[in-house]
């Protein structure tokens, strides 16, 4: 499935900043790598949008925002598989 | 000719910026007409709220408390005194922590290159202050609470200043009737 979404917050700036668009997929085809950015339902923060910093041995994606203010990866804590919605595949800046 | 080329691929990628842009405003538009989910870029400290009236009114409770200390000095202390020293004490170094846990978050989230432009010495001025406080933690020296407000209020004075509002001095209305930093907002 493709998703279009809005950026709201600037916990991803300067790679996303709030206003600018995403459209993202859950084509999985591709194996997950360390640096993407994916869209994850968080148990607690809902659905947002962060950079994977690592995936642990129990296959669990720890993630990491690329602002000042972002939520710490501690704080997010260790997402499952099944918490993954989809990866980035384009994004459309709000400013060039 | 090089002249020419480096004209020739300025235009194309203004043409780039402009195609970007409004890919943008098309998306936008769809936006508008269809409501896309917004994706949260979830921040630790969305609020943008600081203040630095809270360091100020703890730095002055510093030196209340020190002088409510420095009356019991002399003094035959009965039960009831020992506890309000216990208290006295404690109290005043929570509200020295709060002199220093505050100014760390302005000064880690809310100084960025343009504020320390503004403002060259915060740097070392942010550190007397947690040098500062931690002295009134550890003693009951009152010239080291005083010497606390005045650099809390050096820094009051910074932070208005990054904000664009200026300030006056005026002696806080209740004790310790000390001098402090507000800003002119109105």
């Amino acid at each position: 499935m493709i998703l279009f979404r809005r950026i709201s917050g600037n916990s991803m700036h300067p790679t996303l900043c709030d206003g600018d668009y995403i459209i993202a997929h859950n084509y999985f085809f591709k194996k997950l790598s360390i640096g993407d950015i994916v869209i994850v339902d968080h148990a607690i923060y809902g659905e947002i949008i962060k950079r994977v910093s690592h995936i642990d041995d129990a296959d669990n994606l720890w993630l990491v925002g690329d602002g000042v203010d972002t939520l710490s990866t501690q704080k997010m804590g260790a997402i499952p598989r099944s918490a993954l919605a989809a990866r980035i595949l384009w994004h459309i800046k709000g400013k060039a | 000719m090089l002249l020419v080329f480096i004209m020739a691929a300025l235009k194309f990628v203004q043409a780039i910026n402009r195609g970007k842009k409004m890919i943008h405003k098309i998306t936008k538009a769809l936006d508008c007409v269809l409501n896309f989910k917004s994706v949260s870029a979830h921040c630790d400290v969305p609020c943008g709220i600081y203040d630095p009236s809270t360091m100020q009114v703890a730095a002055l409770t510093v030196i209340r408390f020190m002088d409510q200390i420095a009356e019991l000095d002399g003094k035959e202390l009965t039960l009831a005194d020992q506890a309000k020293l216990v208290r006295l004490v404690s109290e005043k170094e929570i509200h020295a922590e709060k002199v220093k846990h505050e100014v760390r978050i302005m000064w880690g989230d809310y100084f960025k290159a343009a504020q320390f432009e503004a403002c060259p010495g915060t740097n070392e001025l942010v550190h007397n202050i947690m040098l500062t406080g931690s002295k009134c933690k550890q003693g009951i020296n009152r010239d080291d609470s005083l010497a606390l407000l005045a650099l809390v209020n050096e820094f009051a004075s910074s932070f208005w200043k990054t904000k664009g509002v200026e300030t006056f001095t005026a002696t806080c209305p209740y004790p310790p009737a000390q001098d402090v930093v507000y800003p002119k907002l109105g």
